[in-house]
């Protein structure tokens, strides 16, 4: 069983290697095998929004070659988590984060699920990865981390995790706790070992 | 003059409804004392030349209207770039005046001011832009698909763009006479007609019009093409 890492960091933020580190520690305990990709490292176009992933060849994006972006959509669909890390911009996330998100919208189907009168995509496949989602940010807003939570949310009705969780992270230096933390927020993913 | 900069944030490009709404207000504005210009986001960000260039013309604007679609709840990762850049750039925003327009594939606006909006909002607060309005255009790829194969105007797509440009004329207005407006959720099919029943029956043409269009294409379209 694996765990796909996308690590948003910007090129010159460091602030999220402790976090992924303990991440994948963590997995590793409870027997979930982590591929992680730091993002700014990683050659990923962005999308184009020409839905070929929908029309032409559906559920693998053609719009964009050269780059390994189906082949991590492949390993996220074959995964049980999914974990996003991201330093928090604006209240959403980072632009490498958003970057592959966007490529993974094949995985979705075409066409309208409604979802309590509300517009949503469709499932392509049975199941999808649980998805873990943490913002790190040493600002004190509560309106941005508000925010996250609400985009995390709405994220999820269109891509079906089975369980899925948002937090804010401030403190990244006291690795301690933030192994406590991070060791929680798995444990309640519920996933089996 | 004041100086009005249209910033497309669409990764389409240039054939998107962000730069037809864009160009609709810019043309209206034009004729009465308005100087304006636009660069495509998606361009621009494809050399560090570019990127100078854009954030050159930030600087020399009065008044920055950026228009991008809805991508998965956000903004597409173009414009969180351009604001990334913005941000990082420390740029002397004081007293600039910003419009944020933004169109999804769904037809309700809430798609859009749930968080994409608040997120512009922060991000205005954070680099000091001033807040002149937004508009949240529910169902802004319909007007994409008419557009795209008859290359018409939005003004011309007759009866279906009429609150669109109904919106679009607010700003324009709102512009003319330098006074901000409440932000717009554009309601492209409006609540009486976009009853429960009507909202079944749209989703189900839908979804049929999608499943016909990829069979047309001699694919199939929930195909799954990993295994689980
Ligand atoms: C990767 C991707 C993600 C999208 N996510 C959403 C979404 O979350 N909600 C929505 O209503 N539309 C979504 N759309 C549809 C676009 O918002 C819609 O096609 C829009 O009209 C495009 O505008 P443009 O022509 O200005 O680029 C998405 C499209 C793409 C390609």
């Amino acid at each position: 069983m694996s765990a796909v890492i996308f690590n948003g960091s910007l090129s010159n933020q460091k602030d999220l290697i402790p976090l992924q580190k303990i991440m994948e520690e963590e997995l590793k305990n409870i027997g979930l095998v982590p591929e992680t990709y730091l993002l700014h490292q990683t050659d990923i176009k962005s999308c184009i929004g020409c839905f070929k992933c929908w029309d032409t060849t559906p559920g693998i994006c053609t719009g964009v070659k050269g780059d390994i972006a189906n082949e991590i959509a492949e390993k996220v669909i074959q995964s049980e988590l999914l974990v996003f890390l991201t330093p928090l911009t604006f209240g959403g996330y980072s632009s490498e984060l958003k970057k592959i998100i966007e490529r993974l919208l094949g995985l979705l189907l075409p066409g309208v699920n409604l979802i309590k009168g509300e517009s949503h995509h469709r499932k392509r496949y049975e199941r999808y990865p649980s998805l873990i989602a943490i913002a790190f940010t040493e600002k004190e807003d509560s309106g941005e981390e508000a925010l996250f939570g609400l985009l995390i949310d709405r994220h999820s009705k269109n891509f079906y995790p089975p369980k899925y969780k948002s937090e804010i992270i401030r403190d990244v230096k006291n690795l301690d706790s933030l192994r406590a933390k991070l060791k929680q927020i798995i444990n309640d993913m519920e996933l089996k070992k | 003059m004041t100086k009005v900069l249209l910033l497309v944030g669409s990764p389409r490009g240039r054939i998107s409804t962000s730069t037809n709404v864009g160009n609709y207000i810019l043309d209206t504005i034009r004729p009465n004392g308005f100087e304006t210009s636009s660069l495509i986001i998606r361009n621009q960000l494809s050399s560090e030349d570019k990127i100078s260039e854009m954030v050159k013309a930030i600087d020399l604007a009065d008044i920055i209207i950026l228009t991008a679609p809805l991508f998965d709840d956000c903004q597409p990762y173009i414009v969180i770039k351009t604001m990334e850049i913005i941000f990082e750039k420390k740029m002397q925003l004081e007293g600039k005046k910003f419009i944020p327009i933004m169109n999804c594939g769904f037809p309700e606006p809430n798609q859009i001011t749930a968080v994409a909006i608040p997120i512009y909002r922060k991000f205005a607060e954070t680099v000091g832009l001033d807040w002149f309005g937004s508009l949240a255009i529910g169902g802004g790829q319909m007007f994409h698909n008419m557009q795209k194969d008859s290359g018409k105007k939005l003004d011309e797509l007759g009866k279906v763009a009429n609150l669109l440009l109904e919106a679009l004329n607010q700003i324009s207005d709102a512009l003319l006479s330098n006074e901000n407006y409440q932000d717009i959720e554009l309601k492209i099919l409006p609540d009486f007609w976009y009853t429960r029943i009507m909202k079944r029956i749209v989703t189900w043409m839908n979804n049929i019009g999608w499943k016909r269009m990829v069979e047309k294409k001699g694919a199939q379209m929930d195909a799954k093409p990993y295994s689980q």
